[in-house]
């Protein structure tokens, strides 16, 4: 399957669910498909599952769905044991895998000899609900299913490679923040930016 | 059960010998009360490490810490153990208003800490000065490119008067320095609250990361 018909079958079942996506192609066709201020697009490798946790615990009543990569994942292995260590219901981890690093030339990762099992490590490291899709319709159905269940959930899809035509981001990191926070804002009614300083609350008291 | 060992001359089994190194590992662990117990340590267990050379973080150390989080408005803290952190994560381990999220590797942290101020909240990384190497990538790629606001509470092994790790001790400075991160190092215990209160404005102020080094007299 191809990852932006995937993508095109997730946009059709969301509403306003935030999307932490990876340092790699998946991020480019998924701000096409869906541009969002509700995408964050990370500039580590590896570590969009850890912020995607992070954001998760912060916002427990918000469907966080995380775009990784397989070459990516490999960066950040531990994530999946520190997601299965706390168990966050709302976090839906989908792990793109064309077996390469495709944005840095093709290289092969770990996953092109094909011995990992991307659902089956999760799994173990505590995820339960861990899947994997190798055709748009089981892809279908675990997006469906992640979506009305509690998670943690992760999702192991296995993709040919190839990168759809897709326009380069539109904003730099700053603007992605302050966009992504600001949708946050008015989306949960609540406020970030104007919190006030730490220093106020000692003055306030002495 | 199990095959007898032919060469040993008395009618043990692998069973037998295993239970008995495993006994023994146990008794072992137990006398330095180190694992097999989360981590925290009882008085006595301190006492006997301090008499054993291993200077012991002190509890209030650790309480004025935690006041100073909470003072300064922090609501979640990740972090990775060290023993001279160690009376803080067991506060904080049973702390209600701190949400806690123990995490494997350092830089995870620091992906944790920017999701969760992403969501809303005001967060810090605790860890050693080891930790803070290695998390260099997150700090400088998401923290500090994306302009995330959080304090990094690092432990600093190697300092002045402490044994170990001193070529970490040696890098700490000049990383920070070279990450564009302001920092300061904790030295005095009157000021603790007040650090961490600053340490905390001047992240939110500059939407950076701000670094604090845990000496010990602070602990």
């Amino acid at each position: 399957m191809k990852r932006l018909e995937c993508l095109q079958v997730i946009s059709s079942l969301i509403k306003d669910e935030l999307f932490v996506t990876t340092a790699g192609g998946a991020t480019a066709e998924w701000n096409a498909v869906r541009p969002s201020d509700g995408n964050i697009q990370v500039k580590t490798l590896g570590l969009c599952s850890s912020i995607g946790l992070g954001l998760a615990i912060a916002l427990p009543g918000r469907k966080i769905f995380v775009f990784d990569g397989d070459g990516a994942l490999w960066m950040n292995l531990g994530s999946l044991a520190t997601i299965g260590l706390h168990q966050p219901k709302n976090l839906i981890h989908i792990c793109w895998d064309n077996k390469q690093y495709e944005s840095s030339g093709g290289e092969p990762t770990v996953s092109t000899a094909g011995n990992i099992d991307f659902a089956g490590v999760a799994r173990n490291a505590g995820i339960k609900s861990s899947r994997g899709a190798a055709t748009v319709e089981e892809l279908r159905e675990a997006v469906s299913d992640a979506l009305s269940h509690d998670g943690p959930h992760f999702i192991w899809a296995r993709i040919e490679a190839g990168r759809a035509e897709a326009p380069p981001p539109r904003y730099d990191e700053l603007e992605n923040k302050y966009r992504f926070i600001r949708y946050i804002e008015e989306t949960e009614g609540i406020n970030i930016f104007s919190m006030p300083m730490p220093a106020s609350y000692l003055l306030k008291k002495s | 059960m199990g095959t007898p060992i032919p060469w040993s001359g008395y009618p043990l089994t692998v069973s037998d010998l295993t239970r008995a190194i495993i006994i023994s590992y146990k008794a072992l662990c137990k006398q330095n009360s180190l694992v097999f117990e989360r981590p925290r340590l009882s008085t006595e267990s301190q006492r006997q490490l301090s008499l054993k050379g291993v200077d012991m973080a002190t509890k209030e150390g650790a309480q004025q810490i935690l006041a100073g989080l909470k003072e300064a408005g922090i609501n979640l803290v990740a972090s990775v153990p060290d023993i001279n952190v160690l009376q803080l994560i067991n506060l904080l381990y049973n702390d209600r208003e701190i949400t806690h999220i123990p995490v494997g590797r350092e830089e995870e942290g620091i992906g944790v800490c920017t999701g969760a101020y992403l969501g809303g909240k005001r967060t810090a990384m605790l860890m050693q000065n080891g930790g803070l190497l290695n998390s260099c990538n997150g700090l400088t790629t998401t923290a500090l490119q994306f302009g995330i606001p959080m304090l990094l509470l690092v432990y600093y092994a190697g300092d002045m008067g402490d044994k170990a790790f001193h070529m970490v001790g040696l890098a700490t400075e000049p990383v920070l320095q070279g990450l564009g991160i302001k920092y300061r190092v904790m030295r005095d215990r009157s000021k603790v609250k007040q650090d961490i209160v600053g340490a905390a404005t001047a992240a939110e102020s500059s939407k950076r990361p701000v670094a604090l080094l845990l000496s010990r007299e602070v602990l």
